[in-house]
């Protein structure tokens, strides 16, 4: 099982399940950041077939709840500003575990005018990775 | 030789054993306590140290004592021991070390805190100049002859400071111990310490050091008798060592497979080394005991077998006392030793004692006077006047009318002035005034044969109120004369005197004054009493209640109700048109008091911010197909990354830039094209970086407190609000420079290396959340007294054929028909009128609101504290990092100002029209927001219902 995954602090003590966003529902965006890597310093993470890691958000119900396109991602807040929508994350061909190696992934979830309600349609995810 | 030890206990666990003046012992806790014993450690008295930090180090200069410890604690007894004041908060930082040298104290310890006073007085402390913040000093030593101290310590780069004056510091700068130097002494001018790195050291000055021949690892030394004597650790283990020629050389005289020698003492006759033959905690060191004793420094008597051993050792007269315990870990234990040693010295020596005579002229006889005297014995003797008077005298009342002290009315003033009875010379009145929260007064005129005026003043008066022919005596005044007064026409002779209330007061101890009134006293709301009467003064105000001395000049407080005596007067009882009734009015009235704190301290913050950027390798790369036409982009280099994250300004780079190099390899980029990055190029080349920055600033905290308390039933009955503020600040003082600037100055912050904020409230003890809730409990007792106070400013006044039994510890119903009342007596005032026969006693009697209803003190619930409701943004943590591409179709012109970033361009010939950019790199760190730079206050406001106790008060 892999020992790389998202965390919450960036010492990766506390493991994330889910990323919890509260958005009002006068519209606006929610910032913040979560941290991916891997406690365990002697770990390696690549992709399969050698190209580069990313982070995608995905979108297990497409017709319903909130498109992938509310959510940005970049490696610095102000990257926010110009990343696109939905749009996959590079984080390079590799990536060494250790938390000195953890990487600080910003988010950005935008929504318009809208009614109380929770959607648990979206996620971030790191397809097809290899540990080593 | 033999040691032999008399094992005793502690009443806790031991952080400093000294023996001060007397031969009282002091013992400093773990946690903070103090006792002292007077009889050699079989009985121990607790002592209020108002700490509960780690002592460790204790000095004394013949009068004054002075205790040190952790977290700055520190405290000064001017008694010996018994009370225990805190000289200011000098320091923040642990202290281990407490010296008297050469007419200074001095307490040290971390941070480079080194602070002394000639004194050892609160506010004539002061830290040294010239010191190595980095260095925590262990000792100091002093050379009488030169005027030179010498204080060593731990740390990196920890060379010995010296100084002649004890305030301005040299550190030296090579050649002496470099680290951990535990111990330093001096005699004969000769300086020895011994250090864990290189060793022994000497030095004739304190200011040139060199090393000498043998090492020993962290050794204490002594002089002892005429040989240096050193015990610490030699690799494998514990070892002692001593020196014939002044430190020059040492010779390695016990050497142990392991363990540890701590320390060592000199007696004089003997030298007792102590630590532990193995094991790591305190505990496991304590059973694995190790003494070694000898009475010449080179020969040794080892002792493994007295559990527990000891780690700390002292001289102490003929023999030593030694306990165990951890500065480090603060913690010790509570059994510690008296300890002899017999025996020894050495065997088969020839002991020389060099003869010198001197013949001179003549043969001279030296005399030396001796005189003797012969005295008498004298007792000391305190004579005892036990009186009795007749029951009947203090009663009476309740409508019997009358003269119950001295019935028919025949009384007599008694006046003693200095011991003379001159009640037979006392001319025209005398009048003795006393009330609530004031002095006693009296006043007396009298015809003396002759005297000197000016020799009356503070002479003992004691005046009593009696029946004819001195039966039945009751004193009404105990004081000394103040002010005299004599009438140049008459030769009469007026005393004003008091009771010397404010002068026995302030000297009657606080842990009395607590005693007697009870109730809160905080230092933010009062500030440093000048002395106990002003801490009475300050203290009373927390509660319901009076301070006076009684007629024998005894302290006492009184309380406002369930008082010890109760009167019940009736209409027959008063003297006729004598009753009066004065209502408060609603200027005196308060139906709310505002109670403001303000508690100021230091939020010592950190931020962890991360710079990141990757790009995929397919950025740089060229693509040339019959569809694609992507030239390669040039690389970013490792050198612009470390040129770009190499200094950040405000910032501080916490471990290493993280560089992603590009492997070695050959891709194809096209219909048979190919490009190739070599293993040499490689490590210079770069996709991408992560680097963690913090920094670190301090930020003011407020918290503001407004408390209304608020008689609300009073308040409606007004019609509305009568009001007034009372405040107090507490400030938290955080003093220790460069701390933001230098991450190696303590305190540290948790979440070091992190990337979030840390934060750590500065709130020492006596400034921590548990002073500021007594401090605010203490303003809202004042609030709450004063509600009271305020509402009972009414008075019923009347006079009654004298009653000197009457007095402010009294309860007073007056039934009338005019009036019913009930109430404190606040005021008494006797007249004697030796002329005109008359002798009556007014008296003034404090009433409140009425309803006649007890109200308990309030017990408080405080709002909680307020909270900062400010969250950072994510962009406060992170670097502005973006990627721009010139020498494109699509490409801008540059723009330096909003293109941070890599700035790189497309490869190839230079097409003209397109922009092409500067090759660099550049980054831009956050900014800290106000919100988390300035000053923060967080105000709480809250309004508190009371009650407040009403009175009996029904007019007819």
């Amino acid at each position: 099982m892999a020992t790389f995954g998202f965390f919450a602090d960036s010492g990766l003590t506390v493991p994330l399940a889910t990323l919890p966003v509260s958005v009002s529902t006068a519209g606006g965006a929610t910032e913040g950041f979560v941290f991916f890597g891997s406690p365990s310093s002697g770990v390696t993470l690549t992709r399969e077939g050698g190209t580069d890691l990313t982070v995608e958000v995905v979108d297990a119900d497409a017709g319903s709840g909130i498109p992938a396109s509310a959510v940005k991602l970049a490696l610095s807040a102000p990257g926010l500003d110009s990343a696109t929508g939905g749009a996959a994350l590079v984080l390079g061909a590799s990536r060494a575990g250790g938390v000195a190696n953890a990487l600080a992934i910003f988010w950005r979830v935008t929504l318009g005018v809208g009614s109380p309600a929770t959607y648990t349609d979206l996620a971030l995810q790191v397809p097809a990775v290899l540990e080593a | 030789m033999a040691l032999s030890f008399v094992a005793r206990t502690a009443p806790v666990n031991i952080g400093v054993l000294a023996r001060v003046f007397g031969g009282r012992l002091i013992l400093g806790g773990t946690a903070g306590q103090i006792y002292t014993s007077d009889d050699d450690g079989v009985t121990w008295t607790a002592r209020t140290s108002g700490t509960t930090r780690y002592l460790a180090a204790v000095a004394y200069n013949g009068s004054t004592v002075v205790i040190a410890g952790k977290n700055g604690a520190c405290r000064v007894s001017v008694d010996n021991g018994v009370t225990w004041a805190a000289f200011g908060q000098v320091t923040f930082s642990h202290l281990r070390g407490a010296r008297y040298l050469g007419g200074r104290f001095f307490v040290f310890g971390a941070d480079g805190q080194l602070y002394t006073s000639v004194t050892g007085a609160a506010g004539t402390w002061a830290n040294g100049t010239g010191l190595y913040s980095a260095q925590e000093f262990y000792d100091v030593a002093f050379d009488a002859a030169a005027g030179r101290w010498v204080a060593v310590g731990s740390g990196t780069w920890s060379y010995p400071h010296y100084s002649d004056d004890g305030s301005a510091w040299v550190q030296t700068t090579s050649g002496g111990p470099e680290y951990a130097s535990t111990s330093v002494a001096n005699q004969g001018g000769t300086w020895i310490t011994g250090a864990s790195i290189n060793g022994m050291a000497r030095s004739t000055d304190g200011a040139a050091w060199t090393h000498s021949a043998s090492a020993f690892a962290t050794a204490p030394v002594t002089r002892h008798g005429t040989r240096w004597v050193a015990a610490g650790y030699e690799t494998p283990g514990a070892a002692i060592g001593h020196s014939d020629d002044d430190g020059v050389t040492w010779t390695q005289s016990v050497t142990r497979g392991d363990g540890k020698f701590i320390t060592l003492a000199s007696n004089g006759t003997h030298v007792l080394a102590v630590g532990y033959a193995s094991g790591s905690s305190l505990s496991a060191r304590a059973n694995a005991p190790l003494f070694a004793v000898s009475a010449d420094g080179v020969n040794w008597e080892i002792d493994e077998t007295t559990t527990p051993g000891c780690q700390q050792v002292i001289a102490d007269g003929d023999g030593f006392i030694g306990w165990t315990t951890s500065y480090s870990g603060e913690i010790g234990i509570a059994t510690w030793y008296r300890i002899t040693a017999s025996g020894g010295g050495a065997t088969g020596e020839t002991i020389t004692l060099p003869l010198e005579v001197s013949a001179v002229s003549t043969a001279q006889t030296l005399g030396l006077p001796l005189r003797v005297h012969a005295v008498t014995p004298v007792t000391l003797a305190l004579p005892l006047t036990v009186g009795v008077i007749d029951a009947a005298v203090t009663g009476g009342l309740d409508g019997a009318g009358g003269w119950a002290a001295a019935p028919n009315g025949r009384w007599q003033a008694v006046v003693v002035l200095d011991g003379v009875d001159v009640s037979a010379l006392i001319v025209g009145q005398v009048t003795v005034e006393c009330a609530a929260d004031a002095a006693r007064t009296a006043q007396f005129s009298y015809l003396p044969g002759a005297v000197q005026p000016l020799g009356l003043i503070g002479r003992p008066v004691r005046i009593a109120f009696a029946q004819a022919g001195g039966a039945n005596a009751q004193t009404i005044f105990s004081g000394v004369v103040d002010v005299p007064a004599v009438d140049l026409q008459t030769g009469v002779v007026s005393c004003a005197c008091h009771d010397q209330a404010q002068e026995i007061w302030a000297n009657t101890p606080r842990e009395a004054i607590d005693a007697l009134v009870g109730g809160r006293w905080s230092l933010a709301v009062s500030g440093e009493p000048e002395d106990s009467f002003d801490y009475l003064r300050e203290r009373i105000q927390s509660v319901g209640a009076s301070w006076a001395l009684d007629a024998l000049q005894r302290p006492r407080v009184l309380p406002w109700r369930d008082l010890p005596r109760a009167v019940t007067i009736r209409q027959a009882d008063v003297i006729d048109g004598s009753l009066a009734v004065e209502l408060p009015s609603r200027e005196q009235l308060r139906t709310r008091v505002a109670c403001r704190l303000q508690y100021r301290y230091t939020a010592l913050r950190r931020r962890g911010i991360v710079a990141q950027f990757e790009l995929p390798l397919s950025f740089f790369l060229p693509m040339i197909t019959p569809t694609t036409n992507k030239p390669a982009y040039t690389f970013l280099t490792t050198a612009m990354v470390e040129g770009a994250l190499g200094s950040v300004a405000g910032w501080e780079l916490e471990g290493d830039i993280v560089i992603h190099h590009p492997p070695a390899g050959t891709w194809e980029v096209g219909d048979d094209a190919f490009y190739t990055i070599s293993a040499r190029v490689a490590p210079d080349l770069a996709t991408g970086f992560s680097a963690r920055f913090s920094a670190r600033w301090e930020q003011t905290v407020t918290e503001d407190y407004t408390l209304a308390v608020v008689w609300a039933e009073l308040e409606s009955q007004l019609g509305g609000p009568v009001a007034e503020e009372i405040g107090a600040t507490l400030e938290a003082e955080f003093r220790q420079p460069g701390w933001a600037a230098d991450t190696s100055v303590a305190p540290v912050l948790p979440g070091a290396g992190s990337v979030g904020d840390g934060r750590l409230p500065w709130q020492p003890v006596g400034y921590d959340t548990g002073a500021r809730d007594e401090a605010l409990r203490t303003l809202l007792d004042r609030a709450w007294v004063r509600l009271w106070s305020a509402s009972r400013s009414g008075r019923v006044r009347l006079a009654l054929p004298c009653r000197p039994d009457l007095w402010i510890d009294t309860w007073a119903t007056v039934y009338t028909d005019r009036i019913q009342a009930a109430g404190q007596v606040v005021g008494v005032t006797h007249t004697l009128d030796t002329a005109g026969g008359k002798a009556t006693t007014e008296l003034a009697i404090a009433v409140g609101m009425p309803g006649n209803a007890a109200a308990a003190h309030p017990a408080w619930s405080l709002p909680a504290p307020p909270a900062d409701s400010y969250a950072p943004p994510a962009r406060a943590y992170s670097f502005e990092i973006g990627a721009f591409v010139g020498g494109l179709d699509t490409s801008p012109e540059f723009d330096d100002e909003a293109m941070t970033g890599f700035i790189t361009n497309a490869e190839g010939a230079e097409i003209e029209g397109y922009h092409y950019y500067p090759h660099k790199l550049t980054v831009r760190s956050p900014d800290l927001a106000a919100e988390d730079r300035d000053p923060l206050e967080l105000t709480a406001t809250a309004e508190i219902e009371v009650s407040i106790p009403t009175d009996l008060l029904e007019f007819a």
